[in-house]
């Protein structure tokens, strides 16, 4: 399974895989010295502070891959809107009715009220929710971030209370964003029965046609027709 | 010889000067006891000699006698001027003259006052500056220069600005007129004989301590509602943006003097208070702060206690926080759950692992 054979599937182009490496490290960065401050009464936060060389040397990092994770975001939309793959790997994320009875019928596999699970598409319900939760979770940060860094100039224009308000939109914020995706995501992606100890897609871009069937059912059909991997019909396409 | 007497003196003092000093401290006062007794100096100045022996009779020092201070007085008439008193003799830790063992004596020498001294500073103080000289009384007296509401006094012979503001400031009126002795006086603050400079780590006023000295009255809620003061401004300090960066040693950051001043103290309402809204924008706005600080600034609570319903739009928004990440966190671990269990169920009876 982990070993990429020309019956792969290409799931995830280059460009696609480096902007989730830069989204794995940007976002972990700022989590680090982010979240160090909820923090900041305990140990671990203290450390995680002088590791990251103290109080003002944390701001200045946490800034740093901030404009990182803005130029990323940048590169995301010109990416979604302005090339075909990227247009239509949008277009496939966008929640539509069925996810909502996908979800559904997931949640009544796994309570054994039915035998298998819904067929999924490209992105299945869960995966559009890892990513509407990191895409716009992180697009509010950057706007919330952006008031509380320029906040004299916010405060030009808005009151205290506002500003007061938004420290704690970010911290929140952070916090579900961390536990969405340090818990969550990583939880599929890495400890889930199957793909522990990692599933490999976001290294090789590549899925295999046994884990296509099982995961991406519809998709699958699309490009290979109905017969599953492994039987003659499906060695013929 | 006389080095040698002054050296037996020295041994002997004080537990055996007393029988023979009795003689001595009558001899004194046939000079010192009479008023108009005083020396004429070469520059002209006068210097008054006369003691007064009730004064003497009335202070802390009152079973000694003097050649148990003046301690280098060989002979009577003594030649002048005696060697200023050393009271080291009889104040150190240890000692057995019944001096105050409770008392860091050393940490004079470490001050800025007793930096300031061994540097050649005369203007500098040393014991007799602050406690008298003949007139020493125990800081419980209240008539003593160093009682909890003359102290200020004390100080401000030296520091003539920083008592005009002290006077004026919620402290100072409570000590000095409102003679309300739970009111700071400058020890509360800046220690007694361990006085530091504002900008030395050691100081309780330095920018990383202050927080911990404001605490030890502001910390506690019993305290603060006696006076009105209706949030822990301690509490609410070490749990904003300025309280995390000091308490992990930033010194850019504001702490609590740099808002409401060191000796200018006033509440909010009072429109010379550096911390009244009018003022805000200005106190904000202090070069190195918020440059540019305007109306806005005051617009808005400030030592925010977000579990507190008085902090209003803040409560509300981190009540529907802590809510959201809290239905999160329920949402994912029952999914993480969910899918853990019918995996490991489904692999067990051979089945495939699903989405």
């Amino acid at each position: 399974m982990s070993e990429t054979t020309p019956r792969d599937v290409l799931r995830f182009t280059v460009g696609e895989r480096v902007q989730h490496w830069a989204l794995l490290v940007t976002l972990t960065v700022l989590a680090l010295t982010g979240l160090a401050l909820f923090a900041h009464g305990t140990w671990l936060g203290r450390t995680l502070i002088a590791l990251e060389g103290g109080m003002e040397a944390r701001g200045t990092l946490h800034r740093v891959f901030a404009v990182a994770l803005m130029a990323l975001a940048a590169w995301h939309f010109l990416y979604t809107v302005f090339t075909e793959r990227g247009h239509r790997q949008l277009m496939e994320l966008l929640p539509r009715g069925r996810d909502f009875a996908d979800a559904a019928g997931l949640v009544a596999y796994y309570l054994g009220r039915r035998a298998s699970p819904p067929e999924f598409g490209r992105y299945t319900p869960l995966q559009k929710l890892q990513y509407w939760g990191a895409g716009l979770g992180s697009l509010l940060m950057i706007f919330t971030g952006l008031l509380l860094w320029f906040h004299t100039q916010t405060m030009a224009v808005v009151p205290k209370w506002v500003v007061d308000v938004t420290a704690i939109v970010h911290g929140y914020e952070g916090l579900i964003l961390f536990l969405l995706l340090f818990g969550w995501h990583l939880y599929i992606v890495h400890l889930s029965p199957g793909n522990f100890p990692m599933q490999r897609t976001f290294l090789t871009g590549r899925i295999d046609r046994a884990r296509m069937w099982r995961e991406h059912r519809r998709e699958y059909r699309e490009l290979f027709g109905d017969a599953p991997p492994g039987t003659r019909d499906e060695e013929e396409r | 010889m006389h080095g040698l007497a002054a050296l037996l003196l020295l041994l002997a003092a004080p537990a055996t000067a007393q029988a023979p000093a009795a003689v001595a401290s009558r001899e004194c006062t046939i000079c010192h006891g009479r008023p108009e007794f005083k020396v004429v100096r070469s520059d002209g100045s006068i210097v008054p000699l006369f003691i007064d022996e009730q004064q003497l009779k009335a202070s802390v020092h009152a079973r000694w006698q003097c050649v148990d201070c003046h301690a280098d007085t060989t002979r009577i008439p003594h030649p002048a001027p005696l060697a200023p008193v050393n009271c080291l003799r009889c104040h150190f830790t240890g000692n057995s003259a019944g001096a105050p063992q409770n008392v860091d004596y050393d940490a004079y020498g470490r001050s800025v006052h007793g930096r300031l001294r061994q540097a050649g500073n005369t203007k500098a103080p040393t014991c007799r500056d602050c406690h008298g000289s003949h007139d020493v009384r125990s800081h419980t007296d209240a008539s003593s220069r160093v009682s909890r509401a003359d102290l200020p006094r004390t100080c401000g012979r030296c520091h003539v600005e920083v008592f005009s503001h002290f006077e004026r400031s919620v402290h100072g009126q409570a000590l000095l007129v409102k003679g309300n002795l739970e009111a700071p006086n400058c020890a509360s603050c800046h220690g007694e004989h361990n006085i530091m400079r504002a900008r030395e780590r050691g100081s309780g006023v330095s920018a990383s301590q202050i927080p911990d000295t404001c605490s030890n009255c502001h910390g506690s809620m019993a305290f603060n509602t006696r006076f009105d003061i209706p949030i822990n401004p301690v509490k609410t300090f070490e749990h904003s943006f300025h309280g995390i960066a000091n308490s992990l040693g930033s010194l850019k950051v504001a702490e609590c003097s740099s808002c409401h001043t060191a000796h200018d103290v006033l509440p909010p309402e009072d429109p010379a208070s550096s911390v009244n809204p009018a003022n805000i924008p200005a106190t904000c706005g202090k070069a190195g702060c918020h440059e540019g600080a305007n109306a806005n600034y005051a617009r808005g609570h400030f030592h925010i206690d977000p579990e507190s319903k008085d902090s209003g739009v803040i409560y509300w928004v981190t009540l529907f926080f802590k809510i959201l990440t809290a239905s999160t966190m329920v949402g994912l671990i029952a999914h993480i759950l969910l899918d853990l269990v019918k995996k490991l169920r489904t692999r067990h009876e051979g089945g495939h692992a699903g989405a």
